[in-house]
């Protein structure tokens, strides 16, 4: 089997599980739809016009977790790379710890109404989420900058300077949870928790979202190559033509930017960015350029996967002979990503592939 | 004083363990006994007089203020807003996030009212004062700690008074809303996350007095944060919000509205029953409960509220004197409120 084939084997296969994840995610909900509600729906039969919105909902809430999802999976490689540490995701840059600032400033400063969210908004993205966009933007550019010496990357200075900015923010959040009053506290607690519901984005934004989440995905796609050189050690990767200090630009940048999208989206969503290139590297290997689209597509079923999860934690609790009494009530996502991806993880730590951690 | 206290409460631990050991009290005296030495939040203790009080809600404040005891009030909580003279004349002594324990110490209280909690009772026992503690999460508890505050501040007759006022005017709504049928509401008091009034407390109590029924009632909590397809799918007939004071902009009630007509299957949003109540007058568990019942009845039935009075029959209501009356200025008239639920 040719590398090409094998490539587009494993893409296929990965796709038709972001697919089939797709189908289980809009068929869950506090509502009780399932799916053959989303089917009915989909497929333009009758349905109520409360179940149409139901399933509409449902699938921006699928569009977001992939565009989330797939922007950690690629940047957590990326920045794997980069730092060359196992330990790295793309939230120890400093982004997160800058986006959850500039959130948590933006919360504290308005109230809690829709109207402080709405004076803000621009292009169909909240003030909220354009404070975080804001705030991880400029976290990038402190780490860029202070982690640079003589017009070179570092990564080891790039990764402590990540470190400190993010407990820098930490330390602000917290005066900010601390001093503002509870229903303000309580807000920034749960943004930070990560979650997909988010009432404010429309449609057109997100569509606009995905397109540049995917464009800077491919940016780091088309780096694969030098990246692979690259674990050779920076001066084989020189010797062989690779420009190590520009590669290590790019990567950075463009993972900084995803990732700051991801975060000005949906809050800081742990563990995906940490894992799930992990995973994908034990299915199909270390080469980045097939480890990117792939990680990419694997993160966002997972997130897809999660997020469903989510949303059918409480359904469990509810009484089938009395469907009006359902609770209304779901998880934040950020709860079942580590929940659910860290058994996994364990599990798969065990298995026979385990090898590359060693 | 404070080494007082302590040495008081290291006597009272002998005795108690004495006590213990001694077969010949019964049950009933030791249990009684704590009444003595720290404070309770039962009415069982005699209430002593105090005159140096801190209050730790914006409740508590508003009702000492209501009964007539401020003379009496040394201290109260940030965010206690209300009546405005308070915020004005008195020291604030912080939120129990953050107690100013120095300040409070300043202050020489010798009473603290707080609504219970673990927080709070780790935060305010050991400041050299009594501490009652309220609770203040239903009209029940209401009922009793307006009693209590009354006897607290030395004017009984006027907290039996307004605990009577609150429940007759309760009583009243209920009696005006029994035989109609119930509107589906929703109870917002927050967005992004979306929190709602749940299926407990004040809120919900007032709600279902008011006419409504509450259709995030099944979650048993006073409010909590809703999926919003949960929202979409129990299709309220009445959406009434709480998250603008009443003196707000049109412009922010119009970005609300806006929001909502994002989602047009909702009946409340085709058919322009979104409402709007100052949070303070639903939320904070004091006197203006009343005024917020009344705002939250005209909310779910606008046109039957045009007409002076329903049902002359049930004419001795005390709830029609509150301040909440006043037209609230940028309101969707409806022109359908006959519809029936389960469009499904």
């Amino acid at each position: 089997m040719t590398k090409h084939m094998r490539f587009a084997l494993v893409m296929a296969a990965l796709v038709v599980g972001l697919y089939l994840s797709a189908a289980v995610a809009v068929s869950v909900g506090t509502s009780g739809l399932g799916f053959r509600d989303a089917a009915k729906a989909l497929l333009g039969r009758a349905v109520s016009p409360t179940a149409a919105a139901i399933i509409s909902l449902r699938l921006s809430r699928v569009a977001l977790a992939m565009v989330v999802g797939a922007s950690l999976g690629a940047a957590g490689v990326a920045l794997q790379a980069l730092l060359r540490n196992p330990l790295a995701d793309p939230y120890i840059l400093g982004v997160s710890g800058g986006g959850a600032l500039g959130a948590a400033i933006y919360l504290t400063l308005t109230s809690s109404g829709m109207a402080a969210f709405a004076a803000f908004e621009r292009w169909g993205f909240s003030g909220l989420t354009l404070a975080a966009f804001a705030g991880s933007l400029l976290a990038s550019a402190v780490v860029l900058f202070a982690g640079r010496k003589g017009g070179h990357i570092l990564p080891g200075t790039l990764l402590l300077v990540g470190v400190m900015v993010n407990a820098i923010s930490g330390a602000a959040i917290m005066a900010l949870t601390y001093l503002t009053d509870v229903a303000q506290s309580h807000n920034i607690v749960v943004w930070l928790m990560g979650n997909l519901g988010t009432l404010s984005l429309t449609r057109g934004a997100l569509a606009a979202a995905a397109v540049v989440a995917v464009f800077f995905i491919c940016g780091l796609w088309t780096v694969g190559g030098r990246l692979n050189l690259m674990s050779l050690g920076d001066e084989a990767a020189a010797h062989l033509g690779v420009n190590v200090g520009r590669t290590r630009l790019v990567s950075f940048v463009l993972s900084a930017l995803v990732t700051g999208l991801s975060v000005a989206l949906a809050g800081p969503i742990g563990f995906v960015g940490l894992v799930v290139p992990h995973i994908t590297r034990v299915f199909v290997g270390a080469d980045h350029r097939l480890l990117f689209p792939a990680a990419a597509v694997f993160g966002a079923t997972f997130l897809v996967l999660a997020d469903a999860a989510a949303r059918a934690a409480f359904l469990v609790f509810s009484n089938p002979a009395a469907p009006e009494a359902r609770p209304g009530m779901e998880l934040p996502v950020g709860i079942l990503t580590a929940a659910i991806g860290g058994p996994f993880f364990i599990w798969l730590l065990r298995t026979r592939r385990a090898r590359y951690f060693e | 004083m404070k080494r007082l206290l302590l040495a008081a409460r290291s006597t009272f631990a002998a005795l108690a363990i004495f006590l213990a050991a001694a077969p010949v009290v019964s049950p009933a005296e030791r249990a009684a006994a704590p009444a003595h030495v720290a404070s309770t939040s039962s009415s069982v203790a005699p209430a002593k007089q105090y005159r140096r009080i801190v209050s730790f809600s914006p409740g508590v404040t508003e009702i000492i203020y209501k009964l007539g005891g401020q003379d009496r009030l040394v201290g109260i909580s940030s965010f206690s807003d209300y009546p405005p003279e308070a915020a004005k004349e008195k020291p604030q002594v912080g939120a129990i996030l953050n107690v100013d324990a120095e300040k409070i110490l300043s202050l020489r209280p010798d009473l603290i009212i707080s609504p219970p909690g673990a927080m709070a009772k780790e935060k305010l026992t050991r400041l050299g004062a009594d501490v009652e503690f309220l609770p203040d999460k239903t009209l029940d508890d209401l009922a009793k700690s307006f009693v209590r505050i009354g006897e607290l501040v030395g004017r009984p007759a006027e907290g039996r008074a307004l605990s009577a006022e609150l429940a007759s005017a309760v009583a009243a709504a209920k009696k005006r809303n029994a035989s109609r049928p119930p509107v589906k509401t929703l109870i917002v008091i927050g967005y992004e996350p979306m929190w709602v009034a749940g299926g407990y407390g004040v809120v919900d109590e007032l709600l279902l007095a008011g006419g409504g029924q509450n259709v995030a009632g099944a979650v048993r909590k006073d409010f909590y944060a809703v999926s919003f397809e949960s929202v979409l799918a129990s299709e309220p007939d009445v959406i009434v919000d709480l998250t603008l004071p009443d003196d707000a902009e049109q412009a922010a009630r119009d970005a609300i509205v806006a929001f909502w007509k994002r989602f047009p299957t909702i009946p409340a949003v085709k058919n322009s029953r979104i409402e709007f109540v100052d949070i303070d007058l639903l939320t904070i568990p004091g006197p203006r409960l009343v005024d917020g019942l009344a705002r939250l009845e005209k909310a779910l039935r606008p046109q039957e509220s045009l007409a002076p009075r329903p049902r002359p029959a049930d004419a001795p209501s005390p709830a029609s004197g509150g301040s909440g009356s006043e037209p609230s200025g940028a309101r969707q008239m409806t022109n359908d409120a006959s519809r029936g639920g389960g469009s499904k």
